[in-house]
């Protein structure tokens, strides 16, 4: 059914992200929940199936096409910008809110797009908001972290790109189920796979996300990973070198996890962890699978959101967020300790919340399939996320020894309404799915989470896990700040010799030949120090989205002609 | 008995294999693990195990202390 494109739900979205540089902050306020709340109206009023699109250049552009796949992320996607924005209304700057509502309208934009050159431009939209909401964070390391995180995701966007342009080079313009057997699929599969942070390509989630201001990380942790578990889904359903890449993701980053001292780090590679499920599901293909990776991106949205909107509200009162300087902070934080517990017993599936009924599904479902080994990783990988996300990490902030932590700064109560409308949705989800979550799945697949088996299960397996860790919760005590290395060590010092010795042959070539080539390559150092220098400013910060804007405008057309 | 924690955990443990023995057994074993008690013994040891395992990986060969350009 073809709509017109001024009811695509991503609109609201560019209206506010265009009104915000220039309004005050209340006005800022008021379209950062306008925006998802028009947004949602939209997408509730779409008839399945409903397209939308032009033809330019030869090309049809499907910017809308929806069906259920579809809907059951942009629904997520949407309400959970609506509850992120609610959480970060106390962050005033221009900057944030733009690429915050940019971010939530690029990640509804993959979803309900038709054809891969529209995929791609939102895909392009999500990188660009992401590396601005890290460089906003004005974290130490924000601004390296932000460049190594774009040189990863330009990298997969090239592969990415080439696959696209071979795919419509054959006459394969429209986004669906990938042949396995050509190249172009497989390029396209590298860049999904890099936004998904599928290992060895996983670290510059790790690294980027922690490193933003408390409201970016909220927003970061929703979209670039889910959205590519959605791609994954749409274009590589079945494909069984996905289920050992997933089942490897969740193990690996549920070790790293328990390693982790940062507590925005332990839960980024939760992110990964859990993201594993997904990958995992997909890799499966059955109709349960596929039904289990969207439930549990749709789960995972909010009690991870709850999960970093409870971090950062430890970080906003204490200022502190490495395990190693926090502890005794449960009676001052009682109500974020509170919410934060009920994100955490929601990632581990524990009974009547969001992840005991989409977790279990994927379980279920490489059970079905006589995969066993598969079963009982994952059942590892549950073990594990309850141990640290359940246990270390509320242990070590709010109850273990007093590393000197004090709440000296209230939690401002936007942040307490966005937490508690997440942590309700994952309790309404939990106890209620027949009529919320799992009426808007996808695929054709009945699953009963509500046996006494899998309560019991589950039951046995969390107090296991708190025998053990109450066994061995010294061992798990951080005494001095550390860091683990990932394979982003590889790369991160000979990546900033390259960078630094680039520009500082640049500078002395552009000395010895002096004249125009010293105004032109030592200048342009120079500019660029001195950019890196004022970036912290919002005027400066504003004018690079419009450049980074512009840039994308022009490669897009770019593409249209090559295309 | 000191660690009175420690030994209600456990006291529950056996409590919970017995429940899903008596009332709540798996209506398809579909592999060997698939006994009565099979989740609580993950959750014990492969929670010791794991702990045991990245503690020791991370002190020999990924923890370092933190610098400045971290």
């Amino acid at each position: 059914m073809t709509t017109s494109l001024l009811l695509h739900p991503v609109l609201p979205f560019v209206i506010a992200a265009a009104i915000a540089p220039w309004s005050g902050v209340a006005v800022r306020r008021i379209v950062s929940l306008a925006a998802p709340l028009a947004a949602l109206a939209l997408l509730l009023g779409l008839p399945m199936e409903a397209t939308g699109g032009f033809t330019a250049l030869g090309h049809d552009f499907v910017l809308l096409h929806l069906d259920g796949l579809a809907r059951v992320y942009a629904l997520a996607f949407i309400i959970y910008a609506l509850f992120a924005g609610i959480y970060a209304w106390t962050d005033e700057g221009a900057g944030p809110k733009i690429a915050s509502l940019g971010l939530s309208g690029a990640g509804v934009g993959v979803v309900l797009s038709g054809d891969l050159i529209s995929l791609f431009f939102f895909w392009e939209w999500l990188t660009v908001c992401s590396l601005f909401l890290i460089w906003f964070g004005n974290t130490p390391g924000s601004w390296a972290a932000g460049f190594r995180y774009l040189i990863f995701h330009l990298a997969g966007a090239v592969v990415m790109l080439m696959g696209i342009l071979l795919q419509m080079a054959d006459g394969i313009t429209m986004f669906g189920p990938m042949d396995p057997a050509r190249a172009a699929s497989w390029m396209i599969l590298a860049g999904m796979v890099t936004n998904a942070a599928v290992p060895p390509l996983h670290a510059w989630l790790s690294d980027a996300y922690p490193r933003s201001s408390i409201f970016g990380t909220v927003f970061l942790a929703a979209f670039t990973t889910k959205s590519a578990v959605y791609a994954l889904t749409r274009g590589f359903a079945g494909l069984e070198v996905l289920i050992y890449a997933g089942t490897i993701m969740s193990l690996f980053a549920v070790t790293y996890a328990i390693m982790e001292n940062n507590i925005r780090r332990l839960l980024s590679y939760h992110i990964i962890s859990q993201v594993g499920f997904m990958v995992t599901g997909v890799g499966l293909g059955t109709a349960l699978s596929l039904n289990g990776a969207s439930a549990h991106a749709f789960s995972h949205i909010f009690y991870k959101g709850l999960l970093m909107m409870s971090a950062g509200a430890v970080i906003w009162a204490t200022g502190r967020e490495r395990l190693s300087d926090l502890g005794q902070l449960a009676r001052p934080m009682r109500w974020t300790l509170v919410l934060m517990m009920i994100g955490a017993f929601a990632i581990s599936g524990v009974p009547l919340l969001n992840g005991f009924v989409s977790k279990s599904m994927t379980i279920s479902a490489a059970t079905y399939e006589g995969r066993g080994p598969i079963e009982f990783a994952l059942f590892v990988v549950s073990m594990g996320t309850f141990l640290s996300v359940a246990l270390k990490l509320p242990w070590f902030t709010f109850f273990g020894p007093d590393n000197g932590a004090r709440a000296t700064r209230p939690v401002p109560t936007s942040m307490y309404i966005g937490m508690g409308l997440c942590a309700l949705l994952c309790f309404i989800t939990g106890v209620a799915p027949g009529v919320t979550l799992y009426a808007i799945l996808p695929f054709d697949a009945t699953y009963q989470p509500f046996t006494a088996h899998h309560f019991v299960e589950m039951l046995q397996l969390t107090t296991g896990t708190a025998l053990g860790f109450w066994l061995l919760r010294v061992k798990l005590g951080v005494t001095q700040p550390t860091v683990t290395l990932d394979t982003d060590s590889l790369y991160r010092r000979p990546l900033a010799a390259a960078v630094n010795g680039a520009g500082a042959g640049a500078i002395g070539f552009g000395t010895r030949v002096r004249g125009f080539n010293t105004a032109l390559i030592g200048g342009g150092w120079g500019g660029l120090m001195e950019y890196r220098a004022r970036f912290t400013s919002t005027p400066v910060a504003l004018q690079s989205l419009v450049i980074v804007g512009v840039v994308a405008l022009v490669g897009y057309l770019v593409i249209l002609f090559a295309g | 008995m000191k660690d009175r924690v420690a030994v209600s955990l456990a006291v529950l443990l056996v409590l919970l294999v017995a429940v899903e023995a008596v009332f709540a057994p798996r209506e398809h074993a579909s592999f060997a693990w698939h006994v009565p008690g099979f989740a609580a013994l993950i959750g014990l040891f492969a929670s010791i195990i794991v702990v045991q395992l990245s503690k020791t990986v991370g002190k020999k060969l990924l923890q370092r202390p933190e610098r400045d350009d971290d």
